[in-house]
């Protein structure tokens, strides 16, 4: 069997950090804080420029679009709700609609709150359990299941320049079958995570 | 409200990462604002896209990347273009049975829009989304109780009840849910009796795509 390319799996955010991330974020929402401002800009803005120059962007497009985000931060500090999403994910969610804007001149349609849905009574779901501000650990452990290849295939999937056809590039494998595995690497994830939401419910 | 028909999780992920066009993005979204399943699907691949994030190794920045920054704290943002509080719907579409995502489309049209028959019992509203010519945009509007012809597709198409319902060989398609056909279905939907059934739909102008993330590795497709 062909193998995906497996690159040392590099740790997500331990809580602690997350948790010291969301201070600073606090920081810089209540009192403008530059201090804490500066910091979040070290740990996001690089990794930023990361995941866009893997988008395809150049050097220095994704670094302005990197600048783009963490401003946007410091301007929207007030709207980011921990209780919605990790500040990581609300940090890649802007850098994405950051890039959709320049690179593709498009936009992306957002959801919206969920009040606003219409459409009835919506299907009854059970309650999520755990806090979001927990998220960043329990999109580690799940991930950190998932065996390498397929972490790696659905980081492909995310994070590559999908116009050169990296994938098959990189993984070596028929078109097919990349497909065939993404699919089947997204629906494991995604059971992973719906277990973890409703099987962990002892942890505090 | 019971929705049975959604999208695979390759299109959820393929939206929280941003690897959809912005048509179809619409579609994904409408759907995801009627849907609570969907929007935690969302939820999650985006928080994958966060996690992942985390995980990239750093790429060193410009000297003055950060002083550049802090140098425009203080500027003054530029104010957010406001829309119109609330505009008319084209003839004949009740507003409520609109999703968010799709509102800001719709407001963007000329008033004077009126739908446009295509044959016996279909008519449509073109709709202008995104840059990318080969992802055609509709509202359809099938009579209560009228079939359609015998088709298949030349492409890939997505389509959202909105209100009403049809059934075809692929099943029965009521508000919120989601019919995805390629171009080995040949198929002839049949609105149910009653309401007018409405429909958002995206459809790939004459091209054979192969799934929401692999299209990029068609030759004609170009992001």
């Amino acid at each position: 069997m062909t193998s995906v390319s497996v690159q040392p799996r590099k740790a997500t955010l331990d809580p602690m950090a997350a948790q010291e991330m969301n201070e600073w974020m606090k920081a810089v929402a209540a009192s403008q804080d530059r201090q804490a401002f500066a910091r979040l800009f070290h740990y996001y803005a690089p990794r930023i420029k990361a995941y866009l120059m893997r988008m395809g962007a150049t050097g220095q497009v994704a670094e302005e679009l990197a600048q783009e985000t963490l401003l946007a931060l410091w301007r929207r500090a007030e709207s980011f709700d921990p209780q919605q999403a990790s500040l990581s994910t609300w940090v890649f969610t802007i850098a994405r609609n950051r890039w959709i804007d320049v690179v593709r001149r498009e936009k992306h349609p957002e959801i919206g709150p969920e009040e606003f849905a219409m459409g009835g009574d919506p299907a009854p779901l059970p309650d999520r359990i755990y806090q979001k501000n927990q998220e960043s650990e329990r999109i580690r452990l799940v991930l950190d299941q998932l065996p390498d290849e397929q972490a790696e295939l659905i980081k492909l999937a995310y994070f590559q320049d999908m116009a050169h056809g990296k994938i098959v590039e990189v993984t070596g494998l028929p078109l097919g079958t990349v497909k065939s595995r993404l699919r089947l690497a997204l629906e494991k994830l995604r059971r992973e995570l719906k277990d973890w939401d409703y099987d962990d419910q002892s942890s505090p | 409200m019971m929705i049975n028909h959604h999208p695979d999780e390759t299109y959820l992920a393929a939206y929280a990462s941003g690897q959809l066009s912005e048509a179809e993005s619409l579609v994904i979204a409408s759907h995801a604002a009627i849907c609570p399943l969907c929007r935690h699907g969302i939820d999650d691949f985006e928080a994958v896209g966060g996690g992942f994030l985390e995980t990239l190794s750093p790429v060193d920045l410009s000297f003055t990347s950060l002083d550049d920054v802090l140098s425009q704290l203080d500027a003054p943002m530029k104010p957010r273009l406001t829309r119109p509080a609330s505009s008319a719907m084209p003839a004949g579409l009740d507003s409520a049975i609109i999703p968010l995502p799709l509102r800001h489309y719709l407001e963007g049209l000329d008033p004077a829009t009126q739908w446009q028959p295509v044959i016996g019992g279909l008519d449509q509203i073109i709709l202008n989304v995104g840059q990318h010519k080969f992802f055609k945009t509709k509202l359809l509007r099938i009579r209560g109780g009228a079939a359609m012809p015998q088709h298949s597709h030349d492409g890939d198409e997505l389509t959202l009840v909105l209100q009403g319902a049809f059934g075809d060989e692929g099943g029965h398609f009521a508000r919120g849910d989601l019919a995805m056909t390629d171009d080995h279905i040949d198929h002839r939907p049949v609105a149910d009796i009653g309401i007018d059934c409405i429909c958002l739909t995206v459809t790939t102008d004459n091209l054979r795509l192969t799934g929401p993330f692999m299209r990029f590795l068609n030759p004609f497709v170009r992001f």
